[in-house]
């Protein structure tokens, strides 16, 4: 319906911010892990040894995680678990990882020809680099102020904790009572049966 | 004919053309073994199933100068996606950055609104992907081909459209009926939960019902994403008022239409005397939500702490009872009007 499209969009324009868009959301912290691959490429010879490709990830509350990772034919934007997402961090443990707040509205450029990860990731930060490499982005954000190197080992060992704490819980939530009081969980019957 | 064309093998000399991709032999130095074992056969550590996204293409909301040589409806595009029952993640392009955040509903609903503006296409991400990242502009529409790992050679919004809406699985969505699904599936499963009654609760005396119930009702009218939904269905009710109504039929209906029947069977066995149990149970839930439902939904306070709603329900149980008790002196009415249940909680909260 034509009328209701041009009252809709009257009422939307209204209702935009500063930076146009419709809903303000404060900028936020991203952990931006510079990695080696997981699998030997020809190009790794090239480039840094342990800055081979790089992805953010950040914790969205609970159990979830957002993780957004570039791959050679597509742009992975996925909500992760825990679990999931503490294989991505023990990865990154591997390379370096920094915790950088996003530009509000960005300096970034969309013309940069190969928009490969780092690319990717500079666009998603907001920042203006000139660099096409995971390492380049490094230097680049390294010496930024605001942005520091995060002790990947102390937060390991919190996901590590909190993923056995929500286990525990998920163990207590699917516990079945058992016809003579005694309890036990679904899982193990399931086990027993196989 | 030359003697070294003869002897090429096809299958051999020419294999990287082959589209799968060859791996090196052997493990990256300084990667964890199990890592890199556990990778699948896309590359990745996660084994992540293909999410269907909202892709809405837009008009713009600021004039540009380039507006006039795009199609009218389809100057940018954007993607979304629902991650669980209160919570969208949303990619956005800008034109000096991307915008990837989690929006609540209340929020999203308004990029959904923006999208009823234009076109809305439900479409598959395809993992590994066919994308190209050298493709020198990384517009909106190059963007949003690469998150769905679609092979584009356009660089419009309504390009990418027109590509989209040629395959076959691709959908295209209502905006009001997305919003009501939306409304349906998170209300119901607040309200199924929350009219949950173990047989044990049911064989109870009817005090101990009313406390479980009671306290299950306020909890679930006070959960956050329930006051978020409270807060859209208001704000939406003159644009989308399907939305609205499934919000007042799935979350207050199915309360009364319990309560009305724990009543009746009360009733019957003469533990109460009301004229209309259905009148009755619609008193109890508003005695329940009173001011403090309003208050919360309109911000002006936090959502109750468990002790806090233990001591209203207890409160409201008790001063519902004496309305409704046999033991009664002749000639009262049996329901107060609300003023006198309030007065009557407001007491039995200060006592």
């Amino acid at each position: 319906m034509p009328w209701q499209a041009e009252e809709f969009l009257a009422d939307l324009k209204s209702s935009i911010d500063s930076n146009g868009t419709l809903v303000s959301v404060p900028a936020v912290d991203w952990l931006v892990c510079f990695v080696p691959g997981l699998e030997q490429e020809w190009w790794h010879r090239f480039a840094h040894h342990t800055h081979q490709h790089v992805f953010a990830i950040r914790p969205l509350g609970g159990r979830l995680w957002l993780l957004v990772e570039s791959w050679n034919h597509r742009l992975s934007v996925a909500s992760l678990d825990v679990l999931d997402a503490l294989k991505f961090i023990r990865w990154a443990s591997t390379g370096d990882v920094l915790r950088a707040k996003e530009h509000l509205p960005g300096r970034a450029w969309h013309t940069r020809g190969w928009s490969n990860c780092a690319v990717l990731t500079a666009l998603l930060l907001g920042r203006r680099s000139w660099r096409w490499t995971p390492h380049g982005l490094y230097r680049r954000l390294v010496n930024e102020p605001g942005v520091v190197r995060v002790d990947i080992y102390a937060l390991l060992r919190e996901m590590e904790q909190f993923s056995r704490c929500t286990e525990i819980d998920t163990v207590k939530t699917i516990e079945v009572k058992q016809p003579d009081g005694a309890t036990d969980s679904g899982p193990r019957d399931r086990e027993e049966f196989r | 004919m030359n003697p070294t064309a003869r002897s090429i093998d096809p299958k051999t000399k020419w294999a990287f053309r082959n589209p799968v991709r060859k791996k090196m032999p052997g493990a990256v130095p300084g990667v964890p073994v199990d890592l890199s074992h556990s990778v699948d056969q896309n590359g990745s550590l996660v084994s992540v199933p293909p999410a269907e996204w909202l892709i809405c293409f837009v008009p713009g909301l600021q004039k540009q100068w380039w507006h006039p040589f795009v199609n009218a409806k389809h100057k940018h595009v954007f993607a979304m996606r629902q991650i669980d029952t209160a919570n969208w993640i949303v990619v956005e392009p800008w034109w000096t950055r991307v915008m990837v955040t989690l929006l609540s509903l209340a929020d999203a609903v308004k990029f959904l609104r923006w999208g009823a503006c234009g076109d809305i296409l439900r479409v598959r991400e395809a993992i590994p992907g066919r994308g190209n990242q050298a493709r020198g502009w990384s517009n909106c529409a190059v963007l949003c081909s690469f998150i769905l790992g679609r092979a584009s050679h356009t660089w419009t919004p309504h390009g990418l459209y027109r590509q989209l809406c040629r395959e076959k699985d691709v959908k295209h969505e209502n905006v009001e009926e997305l919003i009501v699904e939306q409304f349906n599936c998170m209300v119901a499963k607040v309200s199924a939960d929350a009219l949950r009654l173990d047989p044990e609760v049911i064989a109870a005396p009817l005090k101990t019902v009313l406390t479980h119930l009671g306290r299950n009702i306020v909890f679930a009218v006070m959960d956050p994403s329930i006051l978020q939904l409270g807060r859209t269905a208001v704000i939406e009710a003159e644009r989308f008022p399907r939305a609205t109504r499934v919000y007042s039929d799935r979350l207050t209906k199915p309360a009364i239409a319990t309560l009305t029947r724990i009543l009746q069977d009360a009733s019957d066995r003469g533990d109460i005397n009301v004229q209309s149990c259905q009148q009755a149970a619609s008193a109890f839930i508003a005695m329940l939500r009173g001011n403090m439902h309003l208050e919360a939904v309109m911000e002006l306070r936090q959502p109750p702490c468990a002790a806090e709603v233990d001591a209203r329900v207890r409160a409201v149980v008790d001063g519902f009872l004496h309305g409704v008790s046999k033991k009664k002196p002749s000639g009262r009415k049996y329901f107060r009007d609300s003023a006198d249940d309030e007065s009557t909680i407001r007491n039995a909260l200060a006592g």
